[in-house]
């Protein structure tokens, strides 16, 4: 199995697949705690439109789809906060307008080709260097801000109420959070997939709230369980091989049934 | 000085008055008893005092400041109505949870250095909660998550507090200890408390002042106001207004009387 190592490809993967897998658990974690976990699958619907233009206008599909999605993910929290809509019901409402467009401008380029399914469904062992650099750089300028904005984050997530008492600007914080997701969203769609983004914000939070820790645990535990899962995954899948995104997810979702377990034995 | 100030204070929600030409003064030191039946505006009007909800007219001042622009909120303590999520696995520890108040007006990036945290052990041992520091909050039963959310608008030693019926959901021996603890803060530390409550018939124990609303101002004054006021037998009836002065009299002498 080391000598996997030695591949160039799988390098590439196990660095890109490490640094986003800590920043979407990192993130999940206080989106599954504010119930908005499902905007990481509302944002990749929108990825999926941002793509299709970027393919369709023969540009690369990430400098499209990070001002499309990164407005988008505003346009969430807008309609949520001032439209007095529903936090899923918002979702919902961008999420679909971002498969309709994205199946009609597949629609007008003849269809959906090769590239477009590979954003579906993943494809982090033929990412590039260029693409790994920058994923690194941005993985470690939005962990930078979760730093920065830490406190912030976590007293508006308890209760936002008094976190306004606090003097803490919420609508700054949660802009900040919606923001960073667009980003993780779009630079996961390599790894794991449009379909499969979700999994990556959600399931290794999900899997480290049920170890009843402390909330710098809790993080610390989602960055834990995202990384294996990835490393993990992507060993699998050269052994067995098996496609990395779903093997990825699958891994994930085994640990999240062992934290399960191990929170009904301890009565946790 | 006023600690809080409402000058002719309407608030509109859904093209009804909630808060209907309410004036009144909170000086330092004061223990006042916001009363009034559900919907009469109690939790509009301590939102409108602490910015979260703007009034349509009238004007506002929380330390002689208008609450919009207010920027010294370590001086302000405050327990909302609805404090614990649901949750019982929200991984936040009482200790994590009283940290987060001493963070209040802090600007970013926000850190708890070595002072911070014995101040906030030095606060759970003032409240009695230093045995569950360590535990989720959301676990806690109702009457340690009050006194959680207490530590943490304590911690900063704030100048005001205020309060939206933090006893609701607590029994009745939990409540009253509760009440004791705001009740001696006020009296011992000299922190000005605004309480909100239903409870006509126990708050008079506690405090000294009663505003009394229901969408207008009833009555905001003493007590002793309160047994001679004729706008408040014109509301209540004079034989109500009597039942809620003798009740106030027993429960105050009762309280003298235990704390002696």
């Amino acid at each position: 199995m080391l000598e996997a190592l030695h591949y160039a490809f799988i390098q590439k993967a196990l660095l890109a697949g490490a640094f986003i897998s800590v920043l979407c658990a990192v993130l999940g974690v206080f989106l599954v705690l504010k119930k908005f976990s499902l905007i990481g699958d509302g944002l990749s619907h929108v990825t999926f439109f941002s793509i299709a233009l970027g393919l369709f206008f023969k540009t690369s599909p990430l400098y499209v789809s990070v001002p499309v999605v990164a407005v988008s993910s505003l346009g969430i929290l807008k309609l949520t906060e001032k439209g007095k809509v529903f936090g899923d019901t918002a979702i919902g409402i961008v999420s679909s307008l971002g498969i309709a467009g994205g199946i009609i401008i597949a629609s007008l380029s003849g269809g959906f080709n090769v590239d477009l399914m590979s954003y579906l469904f993943g494809s982090i062992l033929t990412i590039q260097w260029a693409e790994v650099a920058l994923s690194v750089a941005l993985s470690a300028l939005v962990i930078a801000l979760v730093i920065f904005y830490y406190h912030d984050l976590v007293a508006a997530t308890f209760d936002e109420e008094s976190a306004k008492v606090m003097g803490i600007n919420t609508g700054r914080v949660n802009k900040v959070l919606v923001l960073l997701t667009s980003l993780t969203v779009v630079l996961s769609m390599r790894i794991v997939g449009i379909m499969l983004v979700s999994s990556f914000l959600i399931i290794p939070a999900a899997s480290a709230l049920q170890l009843g820790l402390s909330f710098r645990s809790t993080i610390l535990a989602a960055a834990a369980f995202g990384f294996v899962s990835v490393i993990s995954g992507i060993f699998i899948s050269y052994a067995a091989d098996l496609p990395a995104g779903a093997s990825i997810v699958m891994v994930s979702f085994i640990l999240f049934c062992a934290a399960f377990g191990l929170r009904k034995v301890t009565g946790k | 000085m006023s600690v809080v100030d409402f000058k002719k204070v309407t608030y509109i929600a859904s093209g009804k008055a909630v808060l209907d030409n309410i004036s009144f003064t909170v000086s330092e030191g004061n223990f006042v008893g916001i009363v009034g039946q559900n919907g009469s505006g109690k939790t509009t009007l301590i939102k409108t005092l602490l910015g979260l909800f703007k009034q349509a007219s009238g004007e506002v001042k929380l330390f002689g400041v208008d609450p919009v622009r207010f920027k010294d909120w370590r001086k302000v303590g405050y327990i909302p109505q609805k404090v614990i999520t649901g949750d019982n696995r929200f991984p936040l520890t009482v200790s994590e949870a009283v940290g987060l108040g001493l963070l209040s007006g802090m600007k970013n990036p926000k850190t708890l250095n070595s002072a911070g945290r014995a101040k906030v052990l030095a606060t759970l041992k003032a409240l009695d909660i230093t045995e569950i520091a360590e535990k989720l909050v959301g676990r806690l039963s109702g009457g340690q998550q009050q006194r959680v959310m207490l530590a943490r608008a304590l911690v900063n030693d704030p100048e005001l507090l205020v309060l939206d019926e933090p006893t609701a959901a607590l029994d009745v021996s939990a409540g009253e200890a509760f009440m004791k603890l705001i009740r001696d803060l006020n009296e011992k530390r000299k922190v000005t408390v605004l309480l909100v409550t239903h409870d006509i018939a126990n708050i008079g124990k506690y405090a000294d002042k009663m505003l009394y609303i229901d969408n207008k101002m009833v009555f905001y004054g003493t007590f002793g106001d309160f047994c001679i006021s004729p706008d408040a037998a014109l509301y209540f009836g004079k034989y109500a207004q009597h039942i809620i002065c003798h009740r106030h009299d027993h429960e105050k002498a009762e309280g003298v009387t235990r704390g002696a």
